[in-house]
């Protein structure tokens, strides 16, 4: 697809520019440049991969550093959309393959990447639908009885979203359509769209495109998930979780486990914050699987060190939340693990994401 | 049973044994004097004629040196005396190894013209094999007939279970098409019923792929035809030659077709064709009745299925077409006003709920009227109203452009078009106009009914602006009243409904998301553009309200254009975020 060997510095030169523009906001700019590359003969697909993908990376390697303000990213991952958009205009329409829904997990508010993926499957001659970011499960299950596509993908940014996203799997399998799952919140390897039971997981719009056009998509029984439903302990994390994230907040005295100096993006607000780290928790409860818990505290480890923020907090809110689950074993396991983890880290220093 | 020909044709090859009988005790060679020992030899081997089980015995050579009346009645054909292996030949009409060769094996069964023999053999001392023979051919039977009965279930439940899924007719047509090409046919066939003087068609191959298709209703064969038009219902075998077209034509491995309606809501929902290769052969195998039973089990099931498919798909249809009306507006492009809006219903299944925005452009071609309000209640009844809240100031606009005026209007209209004994629907409603300034910003005039205040953001931080005014549609004597602000390039005015504010949830799920969480989240904001702003407002909302039951939630975002738009371009491709939208030309918009 990408086989002209002229695109990567086709795409260096325009790149920088592209992205100072969605650092601007300045959407005129952004979308002249990617339209600019449509006009000299750049396939939609390879600008959405090539050039609208890797900025919105580095629009989150730009938050995560510090270097951009919440503000300026969502402003950037905007404009950014605006650009998939005027792009997707560009794009004739196709249906000709079948049809797909793409859509987001419910609690999954990370759009771009799969509006970038619905564009690039419809550039390869599907009929895509997009349903937007934080698809309840109601809403896709009628969906997909109204209008019957083929296969249904979905994204999930964040494996916090797993245990709901299970639900939104399931409502979907049950409507006899297959899934197709893809993005980071699967795992790297997309071991947790397996232990979910979908029918297939692709990286990327490019490995999702490939995967549709080889496997049949014949609707036999879908793999078995070896998640069934949830587990007594995650069940009981979740009747807890109030009176867990009250514990922290109490400990840390009204403080954000993330607080450092003003204007510090991770921290968000102190409830929120500790929310996450329990949902984390639950998450990896929910899979039973403790790497989870364990990736997620190297990212969390490794974004707090690179703003000089110490994992003090961390560790308060993990010994807090081993003693109100003093009768749960396996989270226990992973804060014990999660613990031991922040110790290790002062020595190396994390360079995960 | 010849009983000579068997048992006196062999004689002991090493004179050991007795040979008077068809079948004689195996006695080992090591223990040779045992018979002898015996007062009467015959009795043993009356004693193993009158067994159920057969009993045979050979040597360590192979050959056959007893076998007792039963073993010759299940093993016509075995002469002792004989080699195992040579007996056997004749016996099952070919070679097995497993029950003749020498010394103890696994347990086999032979499979005789009209009988199963289950064949044990075990060690005797001496290097002698005994073979123990029950005939199993009922116990195998029954086996065989209960295994049947149970593919069948098991088909039938998997059938059952994977109809249930779907309510599309096109996915269920499909699914129909794939069980039976999987267990009844080479191939199979899926016609849905005549719509528009078209049908759509699913076939399958065994084990192999699917595909559709479309054919007018003139193509279609006589028979399929009266089939789908309910006149001719039952299973019929059809001619090859009637079937050579797409989608019915035939693989070298399908001979036959078998045609049977599905038997839907007063008439079929559908036709399925059967391509088989015994389909036709009158001298099919006996199970073809019980065949038959089964593909008649599966068209009720399929029937009822794809009944239930389409009548879902009707209402489906029905629902959607009055649910358009009601569905927020793709808001509109508006020179020198930037807008954006997010919506998330209560109820998650549907789009539409209690709350509401609409932006119309004023004629001039500069400038807006906006509103955002949220009539009481939630769901479907609360859509309806909001629709005709929505339409009353489209039409009110036209006379009355001055939005206190404007909500006088809508406040004696309400209160007219509510019947006395009925309820009040009541709402909550911010209408707004924005013209732009010379200076490149943008002078809203804001008037509220009762409504959460709106929120500016500004370069220089967030404000709110406290409007008032009474509920709209409540009492006749409602007063409302009017802010003016001007808005700086980049500023924008932020109008919500409660479902932000009232959003619960915090350390005990309880907790309101509160107007000042809501101005702490929009500082900093002036860089971003409308659409962001109002998504990041909904996100925020939406995941504090993370547990429990929640309330529409509606924001519209007015904001003052930060870049002035370069002249002579369209915007329009900017915003056309509708995936399905075709490419426009280049004209302009005015």
């Amino acid at each position: 697809m990408t086989a002209s060997p002229t695109l990567p510095t086709r795409f260096g030169s325009v790149a920088p520019e592209f992205l100072e523009a969605l650092g601007r906001a300045d959407e005129w700019r952004a979308c002249e440049l990617a339209l600019g590359l449509l006009d000299d003969g750049v396939p939609a697909a390879d600008v959405l991969v090539g050039l609208v993908g890797p900025a919105a990376r580095r629009i989150g390697a730009l938050w995560e550093s510090g270097d951009w303000s919440v503000a300026q990213e969502h402003a950037a991952t905007c404009v950014n959309e605006r650009v998939v958009a005027a792009i997707g205009a560009r794009i004739p329409a196709g249906g000709a393959r079948g049809s797909i829904v793409v859509g987001c997990l419910d609690g999954e508010w990370h759009a771009l990447p799969a509006r970038i993926v619905a564009e690039v499957l419809r550039a390869k001659g599907w009929a895509v639908t997009f349903l937007g970011a934080s698809v309840p499960a109601e809403h896709l299950a009628s969906y997909l009885h109204q209008f019957g596509p083929d296969v249904v993908a979905l994204s999930c940014a964040l494996p916090i979203h797993l245990p709901a996203a299970h639900r939104t799997i399931v409502a979907a399998q049950r409507t006899g359509t297959p899934v197709l799952a893809g993005g980071p919140g699967f795992g790297a390897d997309g071991r947790w769209a397996r232990s979910l039971g979908v029918d297939a997981w692709a990286p990327g719009p490019v490995e999702a495109a490939a995967l549709l056009e080889q496997e049949p998509w014949r609707g036999a029984a879908p793999p078995a998930s070896t998640i069934t439903g949830a587990s007594a302990e995650y069940v009981g994390l979740q009747e807890r979780r109030g009176a867990l994230v009250a514990a922290v907040v109490d400990a840390l005295e009204g403080l954000s486990p993330f607080a450092g100096a003003p204007g510090n993006p991770l921290a968000t607000d102190p409830v929120q914050d500790a929310e996450q780290v329990v949902d984390f928790l639950a998450a990896a409860t929910y899979l039973s699987d403790d790497e989870l818990f364990a990736d997620y505290l190297r990212w969390l480890a490794s974004a707090l060190s690179s703003r000089g923020i110490s994992t003090a907090a961390l560790h308060t809110v993990l010994g807090e939340l081993a003693a109100g689950l003093h009768d749960f074993p396996f989270a226990l396991g992973c804060l014990r693990q999660g613990r031991e983890q922040l110790r290790r880290g002062h020595t190396n220093g994390g360079d995960e994401r | 049973m010849d009983r000579a020909a068997t048992g006196l044709g062999g004689g002991a090859v090493d004179g050991a044994l007795p040979t008077r009988y068809a079948a004689t005790v195996p006695v080992p060679a090591t223990r040779a004097a045992a018979p002898a020992a015996a007062p009467e030899p015959s009795l043993a081997e009356r004693l193993l004629d009158g067994i159920a089980e057969g009993v045979v015995a050979c040597d360590e050579r192979g050959v056959v040196r007893s076998a007792n009346e039963v073993a010759v009645r299940m093993l016509p054909g075995l002469r002792v005396g004989e080699l195992a292996t040579v007996a056997m030949t004749r016996v099952v009409g070919g070679y097995t190894d497993a029950a003749t060769r020498p010394g103890p094996g696994q347990d086999v069964e032979l499979v005789l013209a009209d009988r199963a023999v289950a064949v044990r053999r075990r060690a005797l001392s001496g290097g002698w094999t005994a073979w123990h023979l029950r005939d199993v051919t009922e116990e195998r039977a029954r086996l065989d007939s209960l295994l049947a009965e149970r593919a069948r279930s098991r088909f039938l439940a998997a059938a059952s279970r994977r109809l249930g899924l779907s309510l599309h007719p096109g996915r269920t047509a499909r699914a129909v098409a794939e069980l039976a090409a999987d267990e009844l046919a080479e191939a199979a066939v899926v016609v849905l019923p005549v719509h528009g003087g078209t049908v759509d068609w699913y076939r399958c191959e065994h084990d192999g792929p699917s595909s559709a298709g479309q054919t007018t209703a003139r193509t279609l064969p006589e028979p399929v035809a009266r089939a789908l038009a309910g006149l001719d219902t039952g299973p019929q075998l059809l001619l090859a030659g009637e079937l050579d077209v797409e989608p019915w034509r035939h693989t070298a491995a399908a001979s036959g077709a078998a045609l049977m309606a599905l038997p839907g809501n007063g008439k079929p929902a559908g036709a399925l064709v059967l391509l088989r290769s015994d389909a036709g052969d009158p001298s099919a195998p006996a199970s073809g009745a019980t065949d038959v039973a089964l593909v008649e089990e599966f068209a009720q099931r399929a029937g009822i299925a794809l009944a239930a498919a389409s009548l879902y798909a009707g209402q489906a249809r029905t629902a959607a077409v009055l649910k358009r009306s009601l569905l927020q507006p793709e808001l509109p492009v508006v020179d020198g006003v930037t807008v954006g809006a997010a919506y998330r219903p209560a109820e998650q299944g549907m789009l539409i709920g209690g709350d509401f925005y609409d932006v119309h452009p004023d004629p001039s071609g500069r400038g807006a009227t906006f509103m955002l309000g949220d009539v009481c209640g939630k769901g479907v009844d609360a859509a309806v109203s909001t629709g005709q809240l929505r339409h009353s100031v489209q039409a009110l606009r036209r006379l009355e452009t001055d939005p206190v005026r404007l909500l006088g209007l809508l406040n004696d209209t309400m209160l007219e078009s509510t019947a006395d004994d009925d309820d009040p629907g009541f709402a909550t409603v911010v209408i707004g106009s924005a013209v732009p300034l010379e200076s490149g910003g943008l002078r809203l005039r804001l008037a509220g009914g009762g409504h959460p205040p709106p929120v500016l953001v500004r370069r220089d931080g967030v404000e709110t602006v406290e409007i008032g005014g009474t509920l709209v549609g409540a009492i006749p004597s409602a007063r409302f009243r009017a802010r003016t602000v001007d808005l700086a390039p980049g500023e924008s005015c932020v109008l919500y409904t409660d479902g932000v504010t009232e959003a619960r949830g915090g350390v005990d799920g309880r907790e309101e998301y509160g107007e000042s969480r809501l101005v702490d989240l929009l500082a900093g904001c002036h860089v971003m553009p409308a659409a962001a702003i109002a998504e990041r407002v909904t996100l925020h909302a939406s995941r504090w309200n993370a547990n429990g039951s929640r309330d529409d939630i509606a924001v519209l975002v007015v904001q003052a254009p930060l870049h002035a738009t370069p002249p002579g371009a369209s915007r329009r491709h900017l915003h056309s975020v509708r995936v399905s939208e075709p490419p426009r030309g280049e004209e302009g918009t005015a």
